[in-house]
C-alpha cells in the first residue's frame, strides 16, 4: 500500500512538472486575431512577380470643380472636400468666396462705423445680400466619369449651407441643410435625404439632442428605421426621424458597422500619454438598442473606414483591406505596390463595389504660374487584372522611414512604369507612432525590427532616410555605395558635389547616399569675427572672449546643448573606428567642454516674455526685441542657429545687420566646414540579392531631373551641381515674382503680407554655391558614445570635477566601447 | 538425485529471473524520477551549449559558413576582451582567496567561546537577504563622488576620492562581494569545523599542541574539502559579480572594472553572435581549467582525511 502510495505520489509530481509547458502556447485575444494592432509595416514580397500576382489597373476620371465658380468674377478663396460616393456619383462640398470689390467693402466699414447700425435696417439688409452675393456654397454632384450630373447651391438671397452627414449603401445621402436669409447669423437646420443624383427624398426631422450632439452616421435597419450615431449616444429613428430608442454608450464615437447582418458600435477614447486613439467594437442590437457581449480592441482605422453593403474596409498606408469585425483580422485586398499609382494622392474616400473594383478620390496639388496652389480631383477606378503586366520582373522593397514626399513617389511610379527598369520597386513606409516629447529613433521597435530583419539576411533592399541611425552602419547590415557609385552603371563624380560623399563617408565606406540635405549653419556677427572664414577651438575662444560684455555668444543654449551641437559637427576627431581610438584626453576635447561651459547659458523661457494675461487662458505677449534675431541685429548677440536649405534662406539669413554676418559652421578640431543634414538619403542592404537592381533604382532617383524636382518643391539641396544651378534659377526667379507683387500691393495701398524682408542678389549665387561646396561633415554623432559623455559632464558643468578629471572618465569608458567593434 | 538437481537449477533461474525483472524494474522507476530533471538539464542547459558551441564556429548568427577558429582568434585580439579577461582574473584572484581565508577566520572565530556568537552569526547572514537593486543603492550613497564615505573623509581633511571611476573602483566591489558572500561561506565552514573529531583534538592537546598546531594538523586536513568547495562557489560568485557591477556603473563602466560578462552582455546587445559564443566558450573552458586544477589539488590534500 505504502509502495503504491509511493508511485501515485511520484507520477503526480512528474505531472506537476511536465503540465505547465503545455500553458505555453499563444494566448489569443478577445477578438482572437491582431486586433487592436496598429502595426503599419509593409509585408515584404520577393522574388520575381508572377502571371497571376494581384495587380490593379487603375483609370482616371477628372472632377472639373471649376464648374463651381463663376468665370465672370474672380475667387479668393476656394474649398472643395467631403467627398462621398453615393451609388454611381460622387458628391462633395464647395465653398467660394470671391473677391469683393472694394466699394462695397467700404460701405460695409462706414455702416458699423456710423453711429448707431441697425442690423434689421433696410440698408443694412441691403448690404448683406450684396456681400453675400459673393460667397457660393453647395454640393456638386458628379458621375464616375467626372461629368457633372447637378449643382446644389443657394439660390437667391437664402444662403444654403450643407454638411454632408451619412451615405448608405444604396447610394442615398443624409446631409444637414443650413438656410440663412440675409442679416441671419445661423438659421433653420433640417436633416435631409437626396438620392445619389440629387434628388431630394424625404426630410428628417430629428430631435434637437441628436442635432446638438452631431450626426456621425446614420444606418438603415428593418421597417425604414434608422440607426443614428453621434457621440456618447446611439438612437433609433423612424423614416421622419422621431426617436423610437436611444442607447447611451460611454465614449461612443458614433460610427456604426455592420457585417453579416450584424451590427456593431465603436468607441473611441484619446490617450493623453500616449498620444493614441484606443477604439473598441461591440454588437448592438438593432431593434432595442441593447449590447450583446463585450467590447473589445480593435484597430483605430475604423475610425475612417468605408462601409460597403455587409462589409467593413479600411484604406491604410500600404492599401486596401477589408477588417473582419468578429475577429479583428484585416485581409488585404490592395497593396499600394500592386498598382502603378502614387498613393499619397489618395485621401481614404473609397467606394468598394467588390473587391475586384473599387473607386477612390484621388487629390493633387498644383503651383501656378500665379504662385497660386490649385487642386485636382479625380475618381480613380481600380479594376484587378486577370493577368499581372509586370510579370518576370524582380521586385526591389523598399523601406522609407517616415512618410515621404509625393515627388518620390511620383518618381517611383515613373520608374515601375518605364518598360527599361531592371525591376519593379515595392516600396514600405517604417514609422513609429510619435509620442510626444518622445524620441521615436529611441523608441522604434520598428525599426529594431527592420534591423533584425536585416541583420537575419531578409529585410529590404534599399533602404531611404535612415542615414540618422547609426545602427546601421556596418558591413554586414549596408553595402559600401562607393563601389556602384565608381562602377561600370557608376556616376560621373564631376556632375555631383563628391564633397558632400566624401563627408558622409564612415571609415571610407559610404553606406548612406544622401540626395537631398541642408546645412547647419550659424550667423555670425562679421565685425566680431576679425577676417575669419573658420575657425578652430582656439580661434572660437579668442573671438567669444573679445566680444562686448553685454553681447551673448549663444541664444537659448546650454552648456549641454552647446557640448551637443560641438559634438556632432567634429566628425571623427575623438573617435576614430577603424583604428579602434579615441581622444577623449585630448587638449581638442578639452577645449570643447570649456567652450559649452563657459559660454552655454540655460534659457530662461520667461525671458522675453512682457506680459500675462488674466483669466484661464492668459494671453502671453513676446518681447520681440529679445528674439535672436532682433538680438543679432542690436548687436548683443554674437551668433545665431540657422538652417540653410535654398539660397533664399541664405539671403534671408545674411540681411541681419545690414548684411554684416557671416554664415559659418561651429568651430572643430579638424576645420572641417560646414555640416549637413540629411532630408533624403540611400542604402542598399548588404542581405539584398538585387544589389545592381537596386543601384539602378538609386541611380535613377540622382538623375538631374528627379534632383531638380524634389529639391525644388521641398526646398532642398540637390547633391547633383547642374541640378542646383537650375534649383537656384527657380529661386531667383520666385524671388523676383514675390517682389512684384509686394511693389504691386503697396501701390494699391491694402494690407500685404508678402513684405520681403531680405534681397537676393546676384552675387549670393556663387556664396551659395561656395557654402554647398565646403560642406564637409555630416550632423551626427554616435549615440552610445554621446551617452557616456552626458553621463560625466555634468560634474565639471557643475564645478565638482576637473575637466582632465572627466575627460580621463570619458576615454576610458568610451574606449572599451569602440574596441569592442 | 538427477531430479533434486533439475529442481535447484530451476529453483537458481527462477531466482535469476525474479531478479532480473526487479531490477529492470528497478530502473524504470529510477528512471521516472529522473526523467524530468534530465529533460530540463537537456533542454535548458546542454542544448543551448551545443548550440553556442556549434555558432562559435560559424559567420554570425544569419550566415552558417564554418570559419574553424576565425572568431576564437577574433574574440582574443581583442583589446576589449583582453581587458575584460584581465579584470576578471584579477577580480577573481582577490576576491576567491579573499573570501575563503576571512570566511573561514570568521568561522573559526565564531566558533570558540565568544559571547553574543549567534547574534553575530545572524548578523553576518543577512547581506544574502537584501535584494540586489537595495545593495546598489547602498554602494551608491556610499561611495559615490559627493557620497557618504568621501564626506566622513572630508571630516579629516582628505581630499575626495572618485571610488567608482578610478583604480579604486575594483576594491570598493570587493569589498562588496565579500559583504555579501561571506556570511554563507561562514556557515559552511562553521559546519565543517564542528564536524571535526573532538577527540583527536582533545588528546593532541593533552599532548602538548598548541592552538596553531591543532589547527595546521588535524582540522585543517577535515576542512580541506570544505575549502575547495567553498573556493568554487566564490569563484563562480565572483563571476556573477557583473549584475552589481551593471546596476552600478551601466554598460561601459571604468576600465578597471569592464568585466568578462560585460563583453558578452554588449555583444549580445549588438547581435555580435560570433563573438559572443567564442568569449563565452573560452570563458566556458577556463573555469574547467581551474576548477579542475582546483579538484585535483582538492584530491592530492584531502586524500589523507579520508584514508
Amino acid at each position: 500500500m505504502k509502495h503504491v502510495a509511493e508511485k501515485l505520489l511520484t507520477l503526480v509530481l512528474a505531472s506537476a512538472l511536465i503540465l505547465p509547458v503545455t500553458a505555453c502556447s499563444k494566448g489569443k485575444s478577445a477578438n482572437g486575431g491582431s486586433g487592436g494592432s496598429n502595426d503599419h509595416s509593409t509585408p515584404l514580397k520577393t522574388g520575381t512577380i508572377k502571371e497571376d500576382d494581384p495587380f490593379f489597373q487603375c483609370t482616371e476620371a477628372k472632377l472639373d470643380t471649376n464648374v463651381a465658380i463663376d468665370p465672370t468674377r474672380k475667387a479668393e478663396y476656394t474649398y472643395f472636400g467631403d467627398f462621398v460616393f453615393a451609388g454611381e456619383n460622387v458628391l462633395l462640398n464647395y465653398s467660394i468666396s470671391y473677391v469683393v470689390p472694394p466699394e462695397v467693402t467700404k460701405r460695409m466699414e462706414d455702416f458699423w462705423l456710423s453711429p448707431d447700425p441697425q442690423t434689421d435696417s433696410e440698408e443694412y439688409l441691403k448690404l448683406q445680400k450684396e456681400y453675400n452675393s459673393y460667397y457660393d456654397t453647395g454640393i456638386l454632384i458628379f458621375n464616375q466619369n467626372g461629368e457633372l450630373v447637378k449643382k446644389m447651391a443657394s439660390s437667391g438671397d437664402v444662403v444654403v449651407e450643407y454638411q454632408l452627414l451619412a451615405t448608405l449603401p444604396n447610394g442615398d445621402v443624409y446631409l444637414t441643410e443650413q438656410k440663412m436669409n440675409p442679416g441671419e447669423c445661423c438659421g433653420d437646420t433640417s436633416v435631409i435625404c437626396i438620392d445619389s443624383n440629387g434628388e431630394k427624398k424625404n426630410q428628417l426631422k430629428l430631435d434637437e439632442e441628436i442635432m446638438y450632439s452631431g450626426v456621425t452616421s446614420i444606418f438603415p435597419v428593418e421597417n425604414g428605421n434608422l440607426l443614428v450615431g453621434t457621440w456618447g449616444c446611439i438612437y433609433l429613428v423612424d423614416e421622419s426621424g422621431k426617436t423610437l430608442t436611444k442607447q447611451e454608450i460611454a465614449d461612443c464615437s458614433g460610427r456604426i458597422l455592420k457585417q453579416d447582418g450584424k451590427y456593431y458600435v465603436l468607441t473611441n477614447i484619446f490617450d493623453m500619454k500616449n498620444y493614441e486613439n484606443i477604439c473598441k467594437l461591440q454588437e448592438i442590437d438593432p431593434k432595442e438598442l441593447k449590447l450583446i457581449g463585450t467590447s473589445y480592441d480593435v484597430s483605430s482605422d475604423l475610425m475612417f473606414s468605408i462601409q460597403s453593403e455587409d462589409s467593413t474596409y479600411v484604406q491604410e498606408l500600404d492599401g486596401l483591406k477589408r477588417y473582419d469585425l468578429e475577429t479583428g483580422d484585416s485581409i488585404s485586398i490592395m497593396n499600394w505596390n500592386d498598382a502603378d499609382v502614387n498613393r499619397l494622392y489618395f485621401n481614404g474616400e473609397c467606394q468598394v463595389l467588390s473587391e475586384n473594383d473599387f473607386s477612390m478620390i484621388a487629390t493633387r496639388v498644383f503651383k501656378g504660374s500665379d504662385r497660386e496652389y490649385t487642386f485636382e480631383y479625380s475618381i480613380a477606378h481600380f479594376t484587378r487584372c486577370e493577368k499581372n503586366p509586370h510579370a518576370g520582373q524582380d521586385i526591389i522593397n523598399v523601406a522609407v522611414f517616415e512618410t515621404m514626399t509625393e515627388q518620390f513617389m511620383d518618381y517611383v511610379v515613373k520608374y515601375n512604369t518605364d518598360s527599361q527598369a531592371k525591376s519593379r520597386v515595392n516600396v514600405g513606409f517604417y514609422y513609429d507612432r510619435s509620442v510626444e516629447g518622445a524620441d521615436t529613433l529611441a523608441t522604434g521597435t520598428e525599426v529594431d525590427k527592420l534591423y533584425l530583419d536585416m541583420f537575419a539576411g531578409d529585410g529590404p533592399d534599399v533602404l531611404v532616410n535612415f542615414a540618422s541611425m547609426s545602427q546601421f552602419n556596418t558591413d554586414e547590415v549596408l553595402v559600401d555605395m562607393n563601389q556602384f557609385i565608381d562602377g561600370a552603371n557608376g556616376l560621373n563624380r564631376d556632375e555631383y558635389f563628391d564633397n558632400i560623399f566624401r563627408a558622409y563617408e564612415s571609415n571610407g565606406k559610404l553606406y548612406h547616399v544622401p540626395t537631398l540635405l541642408e546645412v547647419n549653419a550659424y550667423a555670425v556677427n562679421e565685425d566680431q569675427l576679425g577676417g575669419r572664414t573658420s575657425w578652430s577651438y582656439d580661434d572660437f575662444k579668442a573671438v567669444a572672449s573679445s566680444v562686448p560684455s553685454d553681447m551673448s555668444i549663444f541664444a537659448d543654449m546650454s552648456k549641454e546643448d552647446v557640448m551637443r551641437e560641438l559634438l556632432m559637427v567634429s566628425g571623427s576627431a575623438f573617435v576614430d573606428y577603424e583604428k579602434k581610438e579615441t581622444y577623449f584626453d585630448s587638449e581638442d576635447f578639452k577645449k570643447l567642454l570649456e567652450i559649452a561651459k563657459t559660454y552655454g547659458e540655460e534659457p530662461n523661457p520667461n525671458d522675453n516674455i512682457v506680459s500675462v494675461g488674466d483669466g484661464m487662458m492668459p494671453i502671453v505677449a513676446y518681447d520681440e526685441d529679445i528674439f535672436p534675431s532682433a538680438k543679432l541685429d542690436n548687436d548683443m548677440l554674437l551668433m545665431m542657429r540657422v538652417y540653410l536649405n535654398s539660397v533664399s534662406a541664405y539671403a534671408e539669413n545674411t540681411r541681419f545687420r545690414n548684411g554684416k554676418v557671416k554664415m559659418m559652421s561651429l568651430p572643430t578640431p579638424n576645420q572641417d566646414g560646414y555640416a549637413a543634414s540629411t532630408l533624403m538619403s540611400f542604402a542598399i542592404a548588404n542581405a539584398s540579392k538585387h544589389q545592381d537592381e537596386a543601384w539602378d533604382f538609386v541611380k535613377f532617383m540622382f538623375e538631374k531631373e528627379q534632383q531638380v524636382t524634389m529639391a525644388t518643391e521641398n526646398a532642398y539641396i540637390p547633391v547633383h551641381k547642374e541640378a542646383l544651378n537650375q534649383v537656384i534659377d527657380a529661386q531667383y526667379k520666385e524671388y523676383d515674382y514675390l517682389k512684384k507683387v509686394a511693389e504691386e500691393a503697396k501701390k494699391t495701398g491694402l494690407d500685404c503680407y508678402c513684405e520681403l524682408e531680405y534681397d537676393l542678389t546676384e552675387g549670393m549665387r556663387g556664396e551659395w554655391i561656395a557654402i554647398v561646396e565646403n560642406i564637409g561633415s555630416v550632423s551626427q554623432f554616435d549615440s552610445r558614445v554621446l551617452a557616456i559623455i552626458e553621463e560625466e559632464v555634468p560634474a565639471y558643468f557643475q564645478d565638482q570635477r576637473s575637466v582632465d578629471d572627466v575627460c580621463k572618465n570619458i576615454q576610458n569608458r568610451v574606449q572599451n566601447l569602440v574596441q569592442e567593434r | 538425485m538427477a531430479t533434486n538437481d533439475f529442481n535447484a537449477d530451476e529453483i537458481r533461474k527462477r531466482k535469476l529471473r525474479g531478479k532480473r525483472r526487479k531490477s529492470i524494474r528497478e530502473w524504470f522507476v529510477f528512471t521516472g524520477y529522473l526523467t524530468p530533471s534530465l529533460l530540463g538539464v537537456l533542454l535548458f542547459f546542454f542544448g543551448p551549449m551545443l548550440i553556442v558551441l556549434v555558432q562559435s564556429f560559424q559567420r554570425s548568427s544569419t550566415n552558417t559558413e564554418f570559419v574553424g577558429l576565425k572568431n576564437y582568434e577574433t574574440v582574443m585580439n581583442n583589446q576589449a576582451f583582453q581587458s575584460a579577461a584581465k579584470n576578471t582574473l584579477i577580480f577573481a584572484g582577490l576576491a576567491v582567496p579573499l573570501a575563503v581565508l576571512l570566511s573561514l577566520f570568521l568561522a573559526l572565530l565564531l566558533s570558540s567561546k565568544i559571547p553574543g556568537k549567534s547574534v553575530f552569526r545572524s548578523i553576518m547572514l543577512n547581506p544574502m537577504m537584501v535584494p540586489v537593486a537595495s545593495i546598489v543603492l547602498i554602494w551608491q550613497v556610499m561611495f559615490s563622488y559627493n557620497g557618504a564615505l568621501n564626506t566622513y573623509l572630508g571630516w579629516f581633511g582628505v581630499d575626495k576620492i572618485d571610488w567608482m571611476k578610478s583604480y579604486w573602483s575594483r576594491f570598493v566591489i570587493l569589498i562588496l562581494f565579500l559583504w555579501k558572500n561571506l556570511g554563507y561561506n561562514m556557515v559552511l565552514f562553521i559546519s565543517a569545523i564542528a564536524a571535526v573529531p573532538q577527540e583527536q583534538l582533545e588528546s593532541a592537546k593533552m599532548d602538548g599542541a598548541n592552538a596553531v598546531k591543532r589547527f595546521f594538523s588535524i582540522k585543517l586536513p577535515y576542512l580541506w574539502p570544505t575549502i575547495f568547495f567553498v573556493g568554487i562557489m566564490s569563484l563562480i560568485n565572483s563571476f556573477k559579480i557583473f549584475r552589481e557591477v551593471y546596476l552600478l556603473s551601466g554598460d561601459y563602466p571604468v576600465d578597471e572594472i569592464y568585466m568578462l560578462q560585460h563583453f558578452m552582455n554588449n555583444m549580445f546587445s549588438h547581435l555580435d553572435n560570433a563573438k559572443l559564443t567564442a568569449a563565452a566558450i573560452i570563458m566556458c573552458i577556463a573555469m574547467i581549467i581551474i576548477v579542475g586544477i582546483l579538484f585535483i589539488a582538492e584530491y592530492r590534500l584531502g586524500k589523507d582525511t579520508e584514508e
